[in-house]
């Protein structure tokens, strides 16, 4: 029978897959969906239509994305290493101009970024995008010594340590 | 494992990690700013809902992407795939076999930004239910023939579903097996692949899972092809 041939072919092939660890139990943590195979039936009273191509006209095409971490710093440019999706890295320069005025801040010494080239078919045209963000994480100011002693007083006085 | 007969069964994935997340920093902004997804994703949950009323049937039918942002969930319903995040579970549906990749990017570029997030596992979810031009009872019998002493208790008349565990690779597979409640003669089927991470970082899912839903999506079609026959129709949505 055909589908017993294909079944044993199944089984071959299966056996040939690497199992490092033949002993088998339930994951302790289940990474399992509750769903369940019943239609789910209208409860509420709004009816709700996802996805509308409110901009069909606009397809964005990503051409390239790095996430990349700051390794030196000059006066008109940065030195940075980047990673793609594939997990290939290279080590670039970049000029400081690429970042935004509002997140120059966040320029320092191992500061994370991503870097994003996309493509945009317009009705009027293909345009090239790029954009370049830090990562919110903010580096340690001089300033904020002030307010982390502030803080460590007020939770830690000095009579709890007299106890 | 090629097998020349195998179609594209898989239609749809469910993404599940586990650990402990924070659901706020998954607002729409973020996303664009760090371009995780292209802006056609995105653009549409700041547009307000059309809402259009029916008195005799007193509903609202409302049109647009669903946004939720708050502390403890963020529910965001992009064109291409549904991302539901509360403190403890990050889970993505993605409906459209097309936008797997999209989907894969996105997780990858996620926790690539935030890779220090604790995670404790992963898996990947195929939910499906499916005709094929075999019947309910021949597929069930493939996987799981009916014995003489399950017939003395249940009689000749009855449905057969059943779970099965094993590894595949280095996924633990839990295999459900069932009558599907929305087709004549059909299937459902839920495939969940578990990856257990030990590490305290994100690695383990950004190094490996392209190459993991490949695997899972490869498991599975072969043995739906090899056990089941060919695919007539699919009905349903994951939830």
């Amino acid at each position: 029978m055909l589908s017993n041939t294909l079944a044993k072919e199944f089984i071959h092939h299966h056996k040939t897959l690497p199992n490092s660890n033949r002993v088998i139990s339930s994951p302790a943590n289940l990474t399992d969906i509750t769903a369940s195979p019943q239609t789910t039936p209208i409860t509420e009273k709004i009816i709700h239509f996802e996805n509308i191509d409110r901009n069909s006209r606009i397809q964005e095409r990503e051409v390239g994305w790095w996430i990349g971490k700051v390794t030196a710093i000059r006066e008109e440019t940065f030195d940075a290493v980047m990673e793609d999706l594939s997990g290939n890295v290279n080590v670039v320069e970049l000029e400081k101009e690429l970042i935004d005025p509002h997140e120059q801040d966040l320029l320092f010494i191992n500061s994370k970024f991503t870097y994003a080239i996309s493509r945009i078919d317009k009705p009027d045209g293909r345009e090239y995008k790029t954009k370049f963000s830090f990562s919110s994480r903010r580096k340690w100011l001089k300033e904020y010594e002030i307010e982390a002693k502030r803080l460590a007083d007020e939770f830690f006085p000095d009579s709890l340590l007299r106890l | 494992m090629e097998q020349e007969n195998v179609k594209e069964i898989i239609g749809r994935c469910i993404f599940v990690a586990l650990g402990s997340f924070n659901p706020a920093i998954l607002h729409p902004e973020w996303l664009s700013r760090h371009k995780i997804l292209p802006e056609e994703e995105i653009v549409g949950l700041f547009a307000e809902p059309l809402k259009k009323e029916i008195p005799e049937l007193g509903a609202v039918i409302e049109l647009g992407q669903n946004l939720l942002v708050s502390p403890t969930q963020t529910t965001l319903h992009l064109k291409s795939f549904i991302l539901n995040v509360t403190r403890e579970k990050f889970e993505i549906h993605c409906e459209k076999r097309d936008r797997f990749p999209l989907m894969i990017d996105s997780i990858k570029k996620i926790f690539l930004l935030l890779s220090e997030t604790p995670i404790k596992a992963y898996g990947l979810n195929f939910d499906e239910h499916i005709k094929f031009d075999k019947t309910l009872s021949e597929i069930a019998a493939n996987f799981f023939t009916e014995t003489d002493n399950i017939k003395k208790v249940f009689g000749d008349d009855f449905l057969v579903g059943h779970k099965i565990i094993t590894k595949v690779g280095e996924a633990t597979l839990t295999f459900n097996f069932e009558p599907s409640p929305v087709m004549d003669d059909g299937v459902f089927f839920k495939f969940n692949f578990h990856y257990d991470n030990d590490a305290p970082d994100t690695k383990f899912i950004v190094d490996k899972i392209s190459v993991n839903l490949e695997r899972a999506i490869t498991f599975t079609e072969n043995l739906l092809t090899s056990f089941c026959g060919n695919m007539i129709e699919r009905k349903g949505k994951i939830r």
